[in-house]
């Protein structure tokens, strides 16, 4: 894979040696490639893709005057021409007062992520080989109404050259798999999901996702109506957690800070959430799925700390934001690709276990509420300033003096986003990576339920 | 491009494939963003390539490339054959496609007097600046951001039966989100609007009133008082029913979930579901504010298709290929959302069909409940299990909004919804969005349209504004 970025690097250099031709003050070229497979397995309806997704994300100052352009193609002859055009918007532009300049280097590379050369090297022979044995292991278990099954590999490579002297790459293979299955028994139907992350192959656990999703699937089956809506407490697995992070990763955002969109302007060292909970933002987290050499526009990933005891302790940077503060960025500039100029992104996000105890055990400690686990709906609507939110789970489980009583069916979690983040007192050492950090099982006290 | 898809084809052929269709594409996405009164930002996004898909006995393999030469394409001819084979012991239902006789799009085309292809960059900032300077100082204001996001480009299609189809799809739409800060308190407000139309729209369309809606919405957030969570009955606006049509209903009638008994809709045509009141269509044709969509990617001509008529389940959409396995007709349902996909079964305009009545009289037959306007987006579960917020929310009392209602969400199972419904309006608005779109399969987001008439439900699930 070293070859590749040092190819993109290549290209990269080759566009920002003709700054003066294409007439801007700065140049950052973005490139990255992204080898994929992708299969999806409607129950016997199979769908698959292949191929590279490659191409730059060009980024241009004329003074103030900021513009950004991409192509998918790596052709020099090409970026060269999107280059110019960029150019082109730029001097039709006005001033952005907030521009500094784009990016300095930043010492402090070296961390990589863990990567895996078997699972790099697998050929679409041996993937579809992983995709059969799902299909014919699901077709084997009685009641079977539905599967759903997502499996995706990706190898991919970036490199970021900018005329003021970075010049940074980095590459990685990750695997994601999502198992979602039906049974229908009497009338009955119960659903099981799973999910599996990795930058590291275990094929393992790979298969482990099969059996949890069908063991929540039966337990869906003899699944019971909510009592009358009560308040108690909220056992959240990792996942329904991940799934909720993104209005904390939303107000710690300087960009949203600055413009004056974030609930969390002028909490510097003031109290945001219960004193029990620390968070870091570890952009070198060896198994986290964003960790790389360098963020996005070519700054050392760093690890830090978001929240400290509950006590916010800093706002996540990119360049443009950390410049305009006078300070330096703390390496959380993120795209969406070649395709997206950078903005503050968390990189990944990790809870301090306050207990060494893993979920079985922490259910010993409720004496009325409820697992919330699997899939959830509504987590998207959550709003990230007033707070409001109302997540429904399909899969949550009853629990009543420190053991589990029942499954339920749909059952609404209701509370403000702010005070949630408050009520979490407890958190789990049973982490899991998920595509938002690594996050363990936590439990907020006394909330709504419906 | 015609040149490589042509010796796409005939690659993939020689590789042993029973069926191909060869997809090229051009695609340029730009958009412009001002932070409060500062343009932030203005991108440009372009995406050419090509995508090809086999079908190899019952199995169906897709491969793309972004490199526009012959080895480019041999490559991702060899990847999709490869891909399609690697999985045919375990492809059970055939991918094979129904034979289809060539039509042309027949429906509404909206007028691109002003194609964004053609305008100049300063031209849209205005346009995009115009809202802001509305709004600018207004009291309370603590942050704008506004949007203006546009599409357009080139499809070329080509399969091995010698069907050939070009079209230029085009979207584009503003965007204006407005934080206030009052006494103490939070608002939060957006407005947006998108279509097919060239810029002309936006001297019907003005962006003054986006952004004045935007701050209005913001002001009334900021006040507003919360519900008690129970079950209410509602008056629901175009697009708050639209996003209904197409999340909780249309995609239970997608063939490939009908096909492989996935979806709670299977076996059900001609069931009454709704009431008389609930009729849903599904089309190429905008209407008024959707996408246009002349030809699906696999070079089929969009019909309109009556799902639900008068609450009667008519009929569900389709690939070429979902039609063979449920011996119907395909309706021109296959899109992707580049060539890096695969077509699958996806919706276009997807919208509630006219009523009778006015706005006004949908208020008063409620009298007193809920009124959502616009949509914050929300899940369907395939049970038919729903949750959606409403961008704006108000109670309403003797036929009259009262006072404005915070973070109103709605759940409920579709099919209670639809025999719920006890009045819609005889106007009807379809819209798409600005930079949004369905997501299915992980690709997202497809630009599609939805909407319908304002409706009135007897009774639905209330829940948020804790």
């Amino acid at each position: 894979m070293e070859e590749k970025v040092n190819m993109l690097i290549n290209i990269g250099e080759k566009i920002v040696g003709k700054k003066d031709e294409i007439g801007v003050d700065d140049i950052e070229v973005y490139l990255s490639r992204a080898d994929t497979f992708n299969s999806r397995v409607i129950t016997n309806y199979v769908t698959v893709r292949s191929g590279i997704d490659a191409g730059a994300g060009i980024r241009v100052a004329i003074g103030k005057k900021v513009a950004f352009v991409s192509i998918s193609s790596l052709d020099v002859d090409k970026i060269l021409e999107t280059a110019k055009l960029a150019a082109k918007i730029a001097k039709t532009k006005e001033e952005d007062p907030n521009f500094t300049h784009l990016p300095d280097p930043m010492r402090g590379y070296g961390r990589h992520a863990i990567f895996d050369e078997n699972l790099y090297s697998l050929g679409s022979e041996e993937l579809s080989r992983y995709v059969s044995r799902f299909v014919k292991e699901t077709k084997q278990i009685s009641n079977m109404r539905k599967m759903d099954l997502f499996l995706t590999r990706v190898n991919y490579a970036y490199a970021i050259v900018n005329s003021r002297g970075i010049s940074v790459g980095d590459y990685g293979s990750v695997m994601f798999v999502w198992y979602e299955i039906d049974l229908e028994d009497g009338g009955r139907r119960g659903k099981g999901m799973d999910i599996y992350i990795t930058r590291k192959l275990s094929e393992e656990e790979l298969f482990a996702v099969l059996p949890k999703a069908v063991n929540m699937a039966k337990e869906g089956l003899r699944a019971k109506k909510p009592k009358e809506p009560f308040r108690g407490d909220a056992i959240i697995d990792p996942w329904i957690m991940s799934s909720i992070h993104w209005p904390l990763a939303y107000n710690v955002s300087a960009l949203n800070v600055q413009e004056g969109r974030s609930r969390f302007i002028g909490m510097i060292d003031k109290e945001v959430a219960n004193r029990n909970l620390t968070i870091l933002d570890d952009g070198t987290l060896p198994e986290g799925l964003s960790t790389n050499t360098s963020d996005d526009e070519g700054i050392p990933m760093q690890r830090k700390v978001l929240i400290e005891k509950g006590v916010l302790k800093t706002y996540l940077y990119d360049t443009y934001t950390a410049y305009r503060e006078n300070k330096q960025s703390t390496g959380n500039a993120k795209r969406n690709g070649y395709r997206s100029q950078p903005s503050p992104s968390v990189t990944n996000l990790v809870f301090e276990s306050t207990t060494s105890k893993k979920l079985e055990d922490l259910i010993r400690e409720v004496d009325r509420g409820v697992l919330l686990r699997g899939e959830a709906m509504g987590s998207h609507l959550i709003n990230p300033l007033k707070g409001s939110m109302a997540i429904t789970c399909l899969n949550a489980l009853y629990i009543e003096g420190g053991e589990v009583k029942y499954p339920l069916e749909a059952i609404t979690m209701s509370a403000d986003y702010f005070e949630f983040l408050k009520k979490i007192d407890t958190v789990g050492s049973d982490h899991r990576i998920t595509t938002v950090g690594k996050i363990p099982t936590i439990i907020a006290r006394d909330v709504y339920f419906s | 491009m015609w040149d490589l898809l042509e010796y796409a084809v005939e690659r993939a052929l020689k590789l042993g494939a029973d069926f191909v269709e060869a997809r090229g594409e051009r695609q340029v996405t730009n958009i412009i963003r001002f932070s409060n009164e500062v343009l932030r930002s203005v991108e440009s996004t372009s995406l050419i390539g090509i995508g090809i898909t086999v079908v190899v006995g019952k199995s169906r393999g897709h491969g793309f490339t972004g490199v526009l030469t012959k080895e480019g394409v041999d490559e991702a001819v060899k990847k999709a054959v490869d891909s399609a084979r690697g999985l045919e012991e375990v492809a059970e239902l055939s991918a094979e496609p129904i034979e289809y006789k060539p039509k042309e799009y027949k429906g509404f085309i909206p007028s691109r007097n002003k194609d964004p292809e053609h305008v100049e960059l300063e031209d849209k900032i205005e346009l995009l600046r115009r809202g802001i300077n509305e709004i600018r100082g207004s009291e309370g204001i603590a942050s704008i951001t506004a949007i203006y996001a546009e599409l357009y480009g080139e499809r070329f299609f080509l399969n091995n039966e010698g069907l050939r189809r070009h079209w230029r799809p085009m979207r584009n739409g503003v965007y204006y989100q407005v934080v206030v800060r009052k006494n103490g308190a939070i608002g939060f407000g957006r407005e947006l609007f998108a279509s097919s139309y060239g810029l002309e729209i936006y001297e019907k369309k003005t962006p003054e009133d986006f952004a004045k809606k935007a701050y209005q919405s913001a002001v009334e957030s900021a006040e507003a008082k919360t519900i008690k969570p129970g079950k209410y009955p509602m008056v629901a606006d175009p697009t708050f029913v639209g996003v209904l049509a197409h999340e909780s209903f249309g995609h239970l009638t997608e063939g490939d979930y009908v096909a492989t008994k996935a979806s709670i809709l299977y076996g059900k045509l001609g069931e009454q579901l709704g009431s008389e009141y609930a009729t849903i269509i599904e089309s190429g044709d905008p209407v008024n504010y959707g996408f246009y969509i002349p030809y699906d990617d696999e070079g089929v001509a969009t019909e309109k298709v009556i799902l639900l008529d008068k609450g009667v389940l008519k009929g569900y959409l389709h690939s070429r290929n979902t039609a063979r396995l449920l011996g119907m007709q395909p309706t021109g349902n296959a899109r992707a959302i580049s060539f890096m996909y695969p077509a699958i079964v996806r919706m276009r305009n997807t919208y509630f069909g006219p009523g009778d009545m006015t706005k006004e009289e949908l208020f008063e037959l409620v009298k007193r409940g809920v009124y959502t306007e616009g949509s914050t987006g929300g899940q369907t579960e395939d049970t038919g299990n729903f949750t959606f917020g409403a961008n704006r929310a108000y109670w309403i009392e003797n036929g009259e909004i009262a006072y404005p209602l915070k973070g109103v969400v709605v759940r409920a199972h579709i099919l209670d919804f639809l025999r719920n419904i006890i009045g819609a309006s005889k106007e009807i608005i379809v819209m798409s969005s600005p930079l949004g779109g369905c997501g299915k399969g992980g690709q997202s987001p497809l630009p599609v349209g939805d909407g319908g008439p304002y409706m009135a439900i007897k009774e639905a699930l209330i829940g948020g504004g804790v």
